[in-house]
């Protein structure tokens, strides 16, 4: 994880580690955070448009893949902080064991 | 009047009709009567109003139609909709023409991106209804009331529309659109409900009639006669009962040994519940999966044993770690790849880590001498014959004596008899071979109507397996899904298949229906299947085949 500090826009950049992408389930776990944290966080993919990490509908408009990188803003008193939760939760395989053995069930 | 449409397994219930509405009217875009601050409450309180549900539905539904309740509830709270919504309603617009105006620019831009996002499209859409229905006061996706069971017929049902239903008042899913491998067909399946699908009109058949639905030959009958439902009701009397357990066979006799697809200990003991003569696929993943490091050898050892004495000496058959990029394990760095499914996987795993696959083979030989078991080793994702006698020489000099591969790519099914020279039995696995054969990415839902074993292509794959398999008199087994679908078992026979396996529940259809049909006749089906152009053709002209059942 990279952190640089802008005017006032804390950013850190991160790659999406969960195996179906900020899809499904590891969506609903980010906007969920999302919801706690203050100063709210956007997101982005580097060439794009920050999104409010709160609006679901606006995290699956992105369309963050697996081993895309994504930029976390936030500014503000404690946005380093909220940056920081958001990055580690995007970074992780959101995807419970049990989500994997089921799709070997439904594999053969 | 009758309605015809595609049945999902077997069975026949008559009771009656309850209509589910899962569409709503188009809100008139019309100056609100209504002050900004009423519209503003009303669009307000109906999206708490259905995201408190579906959170609650989400609590009560469990599994993964928990996860798309719970975030189809955020969906009904999301602050950027909301944004847009007040947008609207600023201008003067009603609180139903904002909501559904508001979400259907966001359907439209989630559809475009296809794939899961299009399934999180239709959960929007849904949550736009919800709301809307609400706002406007008109009925959409009730779970009718149960005081008696009755058939449930819909236009075609999503998770949240089943996530609550009381299945045990449901006797039958009737659906206007809908396809066999959607989710209510699926649902079916699980539940062991019979179901229609695609049954075009039927929304037009009025709460309260009785209707008799026929799943074997795709039909709801109304307004049948006394005889009819007296008929139907002894048929039911019957379907509750554990059924017939025993092997599997053809109308000639000849023995066509059912099998179960388990991956874990306690699936065993389901499947032999349900008369499963042994095991014909064993997924040895379960063992590996939640581990930070390979299980020892000892370790291994004990839980293959745990498994064979459960079976008491019946068939097992064991399938070789199966990991690759689509299904990673932790201690196996394997990468990330573009392509996963044309990737390292299967047995080309083991090529790198080859002591993996010997202590997996060392340890399934020491439990197979351990116990009284009968003990197949079979090996995923074989290419050819090379492969499969680089896996057999490895698995004999381990001390397996029955070593088996499985036929997923299509390469091998093309060199089938040079397969067989190297091996003992072989098994298909039909999902793979079908992505492969049709170039279709099973991950992806944009191609996945090419996933259809029922496809000619396959079909003729199968065949020359099952050539291969007849000329070497050895066994041949199919235990992918295609195993489940009963008529096309008997497909699958027809093609030189010897056994079959698959999941637990789908024992009893498939046993009863190869009971039917002589060898003979198997072989005269699986001809008329080969020559189709489509699956969906296959399907039809194998049906249109087949001979009337007797009234």
């Amino acid at each position: 994880m990279e952190t640089s500090e802008g005017v006032d826009v804390i950013s850190a950049e991160v790659i999406v580690g969960s195996k179906s992408g900020l899809h499904a389930r590891p969506a609903a776990m980010v906007v969920a955070l999302a919801g706690t944290l203050d100063p709210p966080v956007t997101l982005r993919k580097p060439d794009g448009l920050a999104v409010n990490a709160r609006s679901i509908v606006k995290v699956l408009s992105q369309n963050f893949c697996y081993g895309d990188l994504v930029v976390v803003e936030a500014t503000g008193d404690g946005a380093e902080d909220s940056v920081r939760e958001m990055a580690e939760l995007v970074a992780r395989e959101l995807e419970e064991d049990d989500a994997i053995v089921d799709a070997i069930e439904a594999s053969d | 009047m009758n309605y015809r449409g595609l049945g999902v397994g077997l069975g026949i219930v008559v009771g009656p009709v309850r209509r589910m509405f899962t569409v709503v009217p188009e809100p008139a875009d019309e100056v609100s009567a209504l002050s900004l601050k009423d519209e503003r409450v009303r669009a307000r309180e109906a999206l708490e109003t259905v995201a408190v549900e579906l959170e609650s539905r989400a609590r009560q539904a469990g599994g993964d139609a928990a996860d798309v309740l719970a975030a189809q509830a955020m969906m009904a709270r999301d602050p950027d909709v909301w944004d847009d919504i007040e947008a609207l309603l600023v201008q003067r617009k009603t609180a139903e023409w904002a909501v559904s105006q508001a979400f259907s620019a966001f359907v439209g831009m989630l559809k475009s991106l296809g794939g899961t996002q299009a399934e999180r499209a239709a959960d929007l859409v849904d949550v736009s209804r919800r709301t809307v229905a609400i706002i406007m006061d008109v009925p959409y996706g009730e779970i009718p009331e149960c005081d008696e069971p009755y058939v449930l017929v819909a236009e075609d049902l999503a998770p949240a529309d089943t996530a609550m239903l009381d299945l045990s008042c449901v006797l039958a899913l009737v659906t206007s659109g809908g396809s066999p491998t959607a989710h209510t067909a699926i649902l079916a399946r699980a539940k062991g409900l019979v179901a229609v699908v695609s049954a075009a009109g039927v929304l037009d058949i009025p709460d309260g009639e009785i209707v008799v639905v026929d799943a074997a030959e795709g039909t709801i009958e109304c307004a049948p006669d006394a005889d009819r439902i007296a008929e139907v009701r002894e048929r039911m009397s019957h379907e509750d009962d554990e059924g017939d357990l025993s092997d599997g066979q053809l109308s000639d006799g000849t023995a066509i040994p059912l099998l179960a697809n388990v991956g874990s200990l306690g699936n065993v003991q389901n499947a032999l519940a349900k008369g499963a003569e042994g095991v014909g696929l064993l997924r040895t993943e379960f063992l590996f999966f939640e581990e930070d490091v390979a299980p020892s050898v000892e370790e291994q050892t004990a839980r293959y044993r745990e498994i064979l004495v459960a079976l008491d000496g019946r068939k097992a058959v064991a399938r070789t770690l199966d990991a690759g990029a689509d299904k990673p394990l932790a201690f196996l760095p394997l990468g990330k790849e573009d392509n996963p499914a044309l990737g390292v996987r299967g047995i080309r795993t083991v090529h790198k880590h080859e002591q993996l696959l010997r202590d997996q083979l060392e340890s399934l030989s020491a439990a197979g001498s351990a116990v009284p078991s009968d003990l197949w080793v079979m090996a995923p994702m074989v290419a050819d014959a090379t492969e499969a006698e680089w896996f057999a020489s490895m698995a004999r000099e381990a001390g397996i004596r029955t070593v088996g591969v499985m036929i997923e790519v299509p390469s091998c099914a093309v060199v089938a008899d040079q397969v067989f020279d190297a091996v003992d039995f072989v098994s298909i696995g039909t999902n793979d071979l079908t992505q492969y054969a049709l170039a279709a990415d099973r991950q992806n839902g944009e191609v996945a109507a090419y996933q259809d074993a029922w496809h000619p292509a396959v079909l003729r794959l199968i065949r020359m397996v099952g050539d291969a398999a007849t000329a070497s008199k050895k066994p041949l087994s199919v235990c992918g899904e295609a195993a489940s679908d009963p008529l096309l078992a008997v497909i699958l026979v027809g093609l030189g298949v010897t056994s079959l396996s698959m999941v637990p529940n789908a024992l009893r259809e498939v046993r009863s229906t190869l009971a039917k049909y002589s060898l003979e006749e198997a072989r005269v089906l699986a001809a008329i299947a080969l020559d189709a152009r489509s699956a969906a053709d296959a399907r039809s002209r194998v049906r249109d085949a087949l001979p009337r059942s007797p009234r």
